[in-house]
């Protein structure tokens, strides 16, 4: 059960994608990388939108190169809503051939209220529900979002978030996801693959693919680690909650004593500290107990540092001038002062 | 009104009617696919399909009436066919109209299909819509506008066709003998009574037609 991606696109611009990828053909993908990283096109070619000469798309063996879009199994949506302006929400939703019945999706984006409405009379994030709905009510073997929160403001993001996020959880239908957020699929992502000018840096379980990766912080987007961490305890004086990670404690803002379990958070590069001794009388509420197990350079100079934390993988990202001026060594205990921690759970 | 006014007003809107249907059939395709194509042809097509617009009517006119002709290629062919001749008949008219026309209804949708965001066809085709059913279903009705717009234009440019006529068609009452012909045997025989009710309707006419085709090019 496998998607297959293979071969080398090449725009009129110059930009070229070249991969040789093999993505799990269940659950959630999710493909992240800077803007103009080619995350995009890649979406395009597997839904067939672009069709680069000599590029394999086979889906459980099933060779989709030689169909046009039309004829692929797949949904999608497009960075834009892109809703034809002269039919009704309705009329949208009924543009899928075959489609009847709307009802269900209609209620499970909340369009009820709207079917009878013009596009350009809806708001942006009304406009993306509908185009959502829209691509879920095409029978699919797979199903594609192109950043389908990118273009809407954030209070509007953040309603559609936790609501996209549960349905990616729920339906039992493979998605691939791109964004250039982490953040934003960071709980219900099977899988991880960061893209980079063109190329995979790294494909995998997103626990072990964001510390595995060669070049772990590119200038765009810092992956940093991805820890799993389970609930413990909820204060709501001061509106934190306590996550644990072996003999580890981490505090982040708001009440989740209701999110799934284990949590992933994610603690970029350089949001990460690092301290012979434990800080005094800090803002910074997180401080973990680290190991130094490894040193590696980075492109503009700088250097991670690799660290064991209760049996989980973390990189900061320090100066040379540090590393003098702390003598680091392998093997040292060190403590990693989080400045950040990436989470957004809103259980959906 | 005196009789030839009315045959002559009949004869016109028939003529026109005819054209602009058959139009409405053969323009859309074309100018889809040349708004879409990125082949070398294509320029060479849209010059085309243009010429009418650069050309002297006369000049299209020579060769049609070669072409119509008893002996001519075309004449021939619809000899062959349907045992009538084209030239100097109603039907032939139809065909000079076609062509002549053809620029005034096809560039307006070439350059309203032109404007079709990519995103709307990119959408349709994840939606499962085939390439036909997205040009029937989807941009026909989005580009409602420029198709009434083009239908006006090409009835209004063909009830104001002069040369085309007169090279191919003659001036026989009832066949070929459009308004714009009747003035101008009014004005040669010096009747410039008769002559001024035709020059108004034809004045009044274009005037209404384009002022409808502006109204619904400009509320998009």
């Amino acid at each position: 059960m496998s998607l297959r991606l293979k071969g080398t696109a090449e725009s009129a611009s110059g930009f070229r994608l070249q991969l040789d990828l093999k993505l799990p053909s269940t659950g959630v993908t999710a493909l992240i990388g800077a803007s103009g990283a080619g995350k995009s096109t890649l979406l395009r070619i597997i839904a067939g939108l672009e069709r680069p000469d000599g590029f394999t798309v086979a889906f459980d063996g099933q060779r989709w190169d030689p169909l046009p879009a039309h004829r692929r199994p797949i949904s999608m949506t497009l960075q834009q809503p892109a809703l034809f302006p002269h039919l009704t929400v309705a009329g949208n939703l009924k543009a899928v051939p075959g489609v009847k019945a709307i009802d269900e999706a209609a209620a499970r984006f909340g369009l009820q209220g709207l079917l009878a409405r013009k596009p350009a009379t809806l708001s942006g994030g009304q406009q993306q529900r509908v185009a959502l709905a829209r691509s879920y009510l095409k029978p699919a073997a797979l199903w594609l979002l192109d950043e389908p929160l990118a273009a809407l403001d954030p209070l509007a993001r953040s309603a559609l978030a936790p609501m996209l996020s549960g349905l990616c959880r729920t339906l039992n239908r493979p998605v691939i996801y791109v964004t250039h957020a982490l953040a934003e699929v960071l709980q219900i992502a099977d899988h991880l693959v960061i893209v980079e000018a063109g190329a995979v840096i790294g494909s995998g379980p997103p626990e072990t693919v964001a510390a595995e990766l060669d070049h772990p912080l590119s200038p765009l987007i810092d992956t940093g680690a991805i820890l799993e961490a389970g609930f413990d305890a909820y204060d709501a004086k001061n509106d934190l909650s306590a996550l644990r990670f072996g003999r580890q404690r981490l505090w982040v803002r708001g009440d989740l004593s209701d999110a799934p379990s284990p949590l992933r958070v994610q603690i970029p590069a350089r949001d990460l500290s690092l301290a012979l001794e434990p800080p005094a009388r800090t803002s910074i509420l997180n401080i973990l107990d680290v190991t130094l197990t490894g040193l590696a350079p980075a492109q503009d100079g700088t250097l991670f540092a690799e660290l064991d934390c209760a049996g989980q993988r973390l990189r900061a990202r320090i100066t040379r001038r540090s590393l003098e001026n702390l003598d680091l060594k392998l093997g040292m205990a060190l403590f990693a002062l989080v400045k950040s921690v990436a989470l957004d759970v809103r259980p959906g | 009104m005196n009789e030839g006014v009315l045959t002559a007003l009949a004869l016109t809107a028939a003529l026109a009617m005819a054209t602009s249907l058959a139009l409405l059939l053969i323009a859309p395709p074309l100018a889809w696919w040349l708004a879409r194509s990125r082949h070398a042809a294509s320029s060479l097509v849209e010059a085309v399909v243009a010429l009418p617009l650069v050309l002297p009517p006369t000049v299209l006119g020579f060769y049609l009436l070669l072409a119509m002709a008893e002996d001519g290629w075309l004449g021939g062919a619809w000899r062959a066919l349907t045992g009538q001749p084209l030239a100097f008949t109603f039907s032939g008219l139809v065909i000079a109209s076609i062509i002549y026309s053809l620029p005034f209804v096809s560039q307006p949708l070439t350059a309203s299909f032109r404007n079709t965001p990519p995103e709307l066809l990119d959408a349709a085709a994840v939606m499962g819509i085939g390439p036909i059913a997205r040009f029937l279903r989807l941009m026909l009705p989005l580009h409602w506008r420029a198709l009434a717009a083009a239908g006006v234009l090409g009835f209004a440019h063909t009830v104001g066709e002069f040369g085309i006529v007169l090279m191919i068609g003659g001036s026989i009452p009832g066949q070929t003998r459009v308004l714009s012909i009747l003035l101008f045997d009014q004005v040669e025989s010096l009747d410039y009574a008769s002559a001024h009710l035709t020059a108004g309707l034809l004045l009044a006419f274009s005037l209404a037609a384009l002022t409808l085709t502006y109204g619904a090019l400009r509320r998009r």
